[in-house]
């Protein structure tokens, strides 16, 4: 009777994995972070010295909960994500995010 | 009655790798179709092209400043365009810079080749690997001279 437990609690949890990563692929999460990164890293590859531009929270894409530029790269974190591989941006400039209630402001110095 | 505990030991050991047996097919059954769905519902937003674009743009910028070509200053970083202009170079971008029949380049080259190879035969499936291009050609002024400076920029896939 136990192993037939232990076996039914293993499979609930290999499904339940199964489901979120393959829920994550359905639902075009990524494909939004994917435009949301790209979108803005050439923002930050197209600005010049100076310049700031700010992203509100509540995007066409989603909602973004997370956002940082780190190591030349642009992360964005859509709807509940937890993990982001980044995308790389090439300006020559020190680029830094603010964060406000609303919106995520980036500036680029 | 010794026997009978032998018994059950076995039969709990053989439970237990007819157990790891179903799991493991279990789990081959979610992989397969987690591969099917990452195949079917993964999509590439392909940006290459623009990057090219602002990266010819931000480079021109840099070596010709309201038009006017700065060689000298150029020749004290071996030619190389993106040290130059401080741009970091992640690896992905081959960059080419003709003017007054001098050439400036960085990166890596065999972009060149593989842009050729695409251009004579791609396959659809494999056409994410082609590398993002831009040329371009600027009027410029060298030495007080009108001339031409021609700037040519690949960019790599990300994969």
């Amino acid at each position: 009777m136990h192993e037939i437990i232990i076996h039914l609690i293993l499979i609930g949890l290999i499904f339940a994995l199964f489901f979120y990563v393959t829920a994550g692929r359905v639902n075009s999460k990524e494909v939004k972070q994917q435009v949301v990164e790209k979108e803005i890293a050439l923002l930050i590859d197209s600005a010049e010295k100076g310049m700031s531009f700010s992203i509100n929270k509540l995007n066409m894409n989603g909602q973004i909960n997370g956002f940082k530029v780190e190591n030349g790269k642009v992360f964005a974190l859509i709807d509940n994500q937890k993990i982001s591989k980044g995308y790389d941006y090439f300006s020559k400039y020190s680029v830094s995010v603010d964060e406000r209630e609303d919106r995520f402001i980036v500036h680029v110095r | 009655m010794i026997n009978k505990i032998k018994l059950g030991k076995r039969g709990v050991i053989g439970e237990g790798i007819l157990m790891i047996y179903r799991l493991m097919l279990i789990s081959f059954i979610a992989l397969v179709v987690m591969g099917a769905a990452a195949v079917f519902y993964s999509y590439y937003v392909d940006v290459r092209d623009v990057e090219a674009r602002i990266m010819a743009v931000n480079v021109v910028n840099c070596l010709a400043p309201n038009g006017v070509f700065l060689a000298d200053n150029l020749n004290g970083y071996g030619g190389n365009v993106l040290e130059y202009c401080k741009i970091s170079n992640s690896g992905k971008f081959y960059i080419n810079v003709s003017v007054s029949g001098k050439k400036y380049e960085a990166g890596d080259s065999s972009l060149l080749w593989i842009r050729e190879m695409y251009k004579n035969s791609a396959g659809e499936s494999i056409k994410k690997y082609e590398p993002g291009y831009f040329s371009e050609v600027y009027p410029v002024i060298v030495d007080g001279k009108e001339d031409k400076l021609k700037i040519e920029v690949l960019v790599n896939h990300e994969f």
